[in-house]
């Protein structure tokens, strides 16, 4: 029997694989979370302030104009030489939020600006505050508008998430290379990870479209 | 009582309110009459603050519509409002159109909003609509649910903007019959409106409306069958063409 540098896939590299999974749902989770909240708070200034459209509109359009992947280096590179002790986990967070939450930025301002404001009115005229008007009327009818845009947005982030191995996280595709580097199979390697992606991204689209026609349960048949 | 005096109001150099002064007494209802442009529509945004004004004042009740210690969201429930476009709550049904500002403004739990809600649907004929959403509705069966939205709230006046000029003819008759109710039951309303019948009928007086300035007002026969002002001679004339 001849040396090999290689073992055959087996378990182990079946469960790292699983946990690179995790982390990439980790990833998703946490940075989906932050990007939708700050993206709506962000989206909501644009919409209801003009000064804020034009002092945000820099930073959201480097954000939707430089591809992930250049940020990711650029950032912990410049965090590498100043000689901050990044952490990784953090840095890939920070990025993915800031990188979501342009996109979602818009998509919020642009949910909040479908809202008929004689409806909105309406809700005023009956005695609500603006912070209960918000609440009950504006948010739910911009939810629902875009509400597919935004599963959209989650389901690039998942993909999109892919690129912050270049960064040294190991989620799923870092993990899926590692496997690949000592079993050399990467065919069964990249299947199982496709698999595993598509596993995180299939029931989140498949329920998405399930609330989504919740939601629309009012409209006209 | 809602007193307007002297209230104007620009958009830019349009003036759309000029020194109109008006009184609503409490059981009273006023017509409010005009060619479309007016500002008939602004006046009633502006009688319950929804628009600011730039000169005069409003007070309904003694309190300072645009004052600067007036609670205004406790003040709109005092005045309820309709308008053209109904402006239902598309993601709400008919019940919780109606239910949903007595939950959140007069913070009533959610069963005592939803009785609430439901008595007012029976006052304008939506018994059976309760759970129904506004696109599963008619033209007036929605304004019947905008009007029962703000009947909810148990305003001392209601504001009327041409609540019928949006339905189709046939639909027209159920919402003035609501609005006869009201009358009945002695609600104190200012009503715009195109339908000089309707005005007729059901007005105890009458306002011309011409270019932000109120050119008459009177008793509802007075001014439409033996109009004073020149200027509401000539829209009547028009209007029966
Ligand atoms: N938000 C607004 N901004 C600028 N002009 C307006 C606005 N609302 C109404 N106007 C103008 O004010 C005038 C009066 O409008 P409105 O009160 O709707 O009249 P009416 O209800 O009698 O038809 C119109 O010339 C209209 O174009
Ligand atoms: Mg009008």
């Amino acid at each position: 029997m001849s040396f090999s540098p290689y073992h055959e896939f087996n378990w182990t590299d079946c469960w790292f694989l699983l946990q690179g999974a995790g982390r990439t749902i980790l990833l998703m989770l946490v940075a989906g979370t932050l990007a939708t909240v700050l993206g709506v708070a962000v989206g909501w200034l644009r919409f209801a302030s003009r000064a804020a459209r034009i002092l945000t509109a820099p930073a959201i359009d480097v954000l939707r104009s430089v591809p992930l992947l250049v940020l990711l280096i650029l950032v912990s590179s410049v965090f590498g030489i100043a000689g901050f002790d990044i952490d990784v986990f953090g840095t890939a967070v920070a990025i993915l939020t800031l990188y979501a939450a342009a996109f979602a930025a818009e998509v919020a301002r642009a949910g909040f600006a479908s809202v008929d404001r004689r409806t909105r009115r309406a809700a005023r005229s009956l005695g609500m505050t603006a912070g209960q008007e918000a609440r009950h009327v504006l948010l739910p009818l911009a939810a629902r508008t875009v509400f597919p845009a935004w599963v959209s947005l989650m389901l690039a982030l998942v993909k999109d998430s892919a690129l912050v191995s270049a960064i040294g996280y190991v989620e799923l595709l870092k993990a899926s290379q590692v496997a690949v580097t000592q079993t050399n199979q990467p065919f069964l390697v990249f299947a199982l990870s496709g698999l595993l992606y598509f596993a995180i991204c299939y029931p989140c689209s498949v329920l998405s479209r399930n609330l989504e026609a919740r939601m629309k349960h009012d409209l006209a048949a | 009582m809602i007193s307007l005096r002297d209230v104007s109001k620009r958009y830019g150099l349009l003036r759309v309110l000029d020194g109109v002064s008006l009184d609503v007494e409490r059981g009273e209802v006023v017509c409010l009459i005009g060619p479309s442009g007016s500002g008939k529509s602004t006046l009633l945004q502006c009688v319950n603050g929804l628009e600011a004004i730039d000169g005069g004042s409003i007070a309904v009740d003694g309190e300072a519509v645009h004052g600067r210690g007036t609670n205004i969201n406790r003040l709109r429930q005092k005045l309820g409002i309709v308008f053209q476009q109904y402006n239902t709550f598309p993601h709400l049904t008919a019940l919780e159109n109606v239910a949903l500002a007595l939950r959140v403004v007069k913070r009533m739990p959610r069963r005592d909003a939803e009785a609430a809600a439901a008595r007012q649907l029976a006052y304008v004929g939506l018994d059976g609509k309760a759970d129904q959403y506004p696109s599963r509705l008619s033209g007036g069966q929605q304004q019947r649910v905008a009007i029962a939205r703000a009947l909810a709230m148990q305003p001392h006046y209601m504001l009327f903007d041409e609540v019928t000029s949006a339905l189709d003819p046939e639909l027209v008759g159920e919402v003035l019959q609501s609005l006869r109710k009201l009358r009945a039951d002695g609600m104190a309303m200012l009503i715009v409106t195109h339908e000089m019948a309707f005005a007729r009928e059901i007005g105890d007086r009458v306002a011309f409306f011409q270019e932000g300035k109120l050119v008459e007002v009177g008793p509802a026969s007075q001014v439409l069958d033996a109009p004073r002002d020149g200027r509401t001679a000539k829209f009547l004339g028009r209007a029966a063409q």
